[in-house]
């Protein structure tokens, strides 16, 4: 089946075409879904966003110029809806905890000290991976934003500096905590035997 | 460099997203350093752990429901185009009077008097538009009967009435235009066998019904698309809360190419139709060419059989046997694309759209659109005045109080 240009797509959905629009769809769902899953890690939420995110995307797209690639764009769209389920998640959760989330550079250590309640569905995931993005659960989302567009869906740090709308810069240090932040967690959850076996040193220098 | 600073350029690293530079002095520093390049390794293993996540497919319903939404939004938006293009109340402009004496009074006095009647006439006219509002929508499908004469719906009467022989016409059509092949060597059989050209179509209908009936006609359609032996892939229901619910209906089928046509036709009288287009793609090309490859790999396959036969030693054996395999191989992957063009074009994809009309409401009246401009303004005015009231009257009282005091000490 011939591969049709995006960009041709992308033209005509824009101008209401909406099998061309369907198209569109077709080649994004899947990934998007992904990316909104391990966001919100619930399958059901992540069909709203995923939803949501095509509802906008339709809506704006008359207005979409080509600055950016389509898939930036879209990439932007989901990633945007799906932080803001989380804050509302939070918000209607009525999360007290004792320090307010601050999402430029917030401290990490107020939040890692307890991903305890979070071991038991360590138990059941089948993926290390997994059991990494159910410790990221407890973190803060921009952390699971970076490692979602980079390791998981292997975006440069430039295009995710344009899909979350930051400086390369941010993004360089959130891939760098939010590693550093699962490094450890694994070494002190001794979540990996093999990983803790390395001589049993849990903090470096 | 120190290992605290290698530190914080380990991930990095790891991405290769450092300059050239950098990346240097970090390659040197890990060839020194076996705590840094113990962290590093940790990283490393953070990091395929999570490139190894598997892509999980999204439940199936999920691609139904995005167009189903997606679907009543283009809907609901053509009705706000709609709005926006109906006149507007125009801009008031005054000017200001004079605010010398006596003209604060008298400006203070004219808001007030313009306050209470605004508050009073959109009270009403909410109150009024609330009661009216109702009788009014369904009235409207009276309006729609008589200011719509079913055009559309008639010309596809028309055409389901058309002999099913068009479909055998294109056909033929097309074993006229299969002459373009036929320079190359492998197309000359499959021309002589009278293969028959390989389309995949598309279709693709919205339809508009009367309000309330999306539920009925959405199980026509999918009856019409069973009965022409075609089957749905997947539906979905949708419904929008706007400024009055509307329901719309979406789903994706598998029709029987020879009666794609007659289908469309039958479900086109379903209601009227707004939007119908079909496309085609031609994959005789494809098909023709996995079919000659095929030939060839089983020509292979002949042959290798008759070297196996031949063979003189084990390893000679070992090795057709493993040539043998992967020719093989070869063979189901080529027969598995063929196949799946085979029911590409045996099976042709449908899909349906279909939404109510009065979410669209397709052609108000002239008066219609000026009486709901009319009273959506006033109830935005009332929502206005509900907010500012409160602030505006104790304004208003500060500003006399204020003038009484001033005025005294001036007066006497």
């Amino acid at each position: 089946m011939a591969l049709q240009n995006e960009e041709a797509l992308v033209e005509r959905a824009s101008r209401g075409d909406l099998s061309a629009f369907e198209a569109l769809v077709r080649a994004y769902e899947t990934k998007l879904y992904n990316v909104a899953l391990r966001m919100v890690s619930d399958s059901e939420d992540a069909m709203d966003i995923v939803q949501e995110v095509f509802l906008k995307a339709h809506q704006a797209l008359p207005g979409f110029r080509g600055d950016s690639k389509f898939s930036t764009w879209i990439y932007r769209i989901c990633m945007n809806a799906s932080l803001d389920h989380l804050r509302r998640r939070k918000k209607a959760q009525v999360y007290s905890l004792d320090a307010p989330v601050e999402f430029s550079d917030s401290e990490v250590q107020r939040q890692v000290e307890d991903p305890v309640d979070s071991t038991e569905d360590l138990v059941e995931a089948k993926f290390l991976g997994e059991k990494l993005f159910a410790i990221l659960d407890d973190l803060e989302p921009h952390y699971r934003a970076v490692l979602i567009l980079c390791d998981v869906q292997g975006y440069s740090y430039q295009e995710i500096a344009e899909i979350l709308d930051t400086s390369l810069g941010t993004v360089k240090s959130r891939i760098h905590r939010a590693r550093n932040i699962l490094r450890k967690l694994i070494a002190a959850e001794q979540i990996l035997p093999s990983y803790v076996k390395q001589d049993g040193r849990r903090d470096e220098a | 460099m120190t290992c605290r600073e290698v530190a914080e350029l380990l991930s990095s690293y790891l991405d290769d997203e450092l300059d050239p530079e950098a990346h240097g002095l970090v390659e040197a520093h890990l060839q020194t350093c076996r705590h840094c390049n113990a962290v590093l390794e940790e990283l490393r293993q953070v990091k395929s752990a999570l490139q190894s996540l598997p892509v999980l497919e999204p439940p199936p319903e999920l691609h139904a429901r995005i167009m189903g939404a997606v679907a009543g939004a283009q809907a609901a938006q053509a009705e706000v185009e709609e709005l926006e293009t109906s006149p507007k109340p125009g801009r008031l402009r005054w000017k200001l009077p004079s605010l010398r004496r006596g003209g604060f009074r008298r400006v203070a006095l004219a808001l007030a008097a313009c306050l209470v009647i605004m508050i009073l006439s959109s009270a009403g006219t909410l109150f009024w538009a609330r009661r009216y509002d109702a009788p009014l929508t369904s009235k409207g499908e009276a309006d729609r009967s008589m200011g719509v004469p079913g055009l559309e719906g008639e010309q596809f009467f028309g055409m389901a009435e058309m002999p099913s022989g068009v479909e055998g016409e294109a056909i033929q059509r097309s074993g006229e235009s299969g002459a373009e092949w036929s320079g190359e060597d492998y197309f000359t059989d499959a021309a002589t066998a009278g293969i028959e050209r390989k389309l995949i179509r598309r279709a693709r209908l919205t339809l508009e019904v009367s309000q309330g009936g999306v539920d009925d006609v959405s199980r026509q359609a999918i009856h019409i698309v069973r009965s022409y032996q075609g089957y749905v892939e997947s539906s979905s229901m949708s419904v929008a809360e706007g400024s009055q619910r509307s329901t719309a209906f979406y789903m994706t089928a598998r029709v029987p190419s020879e009666h794609l046509d007659l289908a469309i036709d039958e479900i086109s009288v379903l209601g009227r139709v707004t939007q119908e287009d079909i496309a085609e793609q031609d994959v005789t090309e494809q098909y023709v060419d996995l079919e000659a490859r095929i030939k060839h790999k089983v020509q292979q396959e002949q042959r290798l059989l008759q070297i196996m036969g031949n063979a003189n030693t084990v390893g000679e054996l070992l090795q057709v046997e493993g040539e043998l395999a992967r020719v093989r191989t070869e063979i189901e992957t080529l027969k598995g694309k063929q196949n799946v063009l085979e029911k590409s074009s045996a099976m042709s994809f449908l899909s349906v759209n279909i939404a109510e009309e009065g979410s669209r409401r397709s052609s108000p009246s002239y008066w219609g659109k000026i009486w709901k401009a009319f009273v959506e303004a006033w109830q935005d005015l009332a929502m206005f005045l509900a907010r500012v009231a409160p602030a505006a009257i104790l304004l208003v009282a500060g500003f006399f109080l204020v003038r009484r005091v001033m005025r005294k000490p001036g007066n006497g």
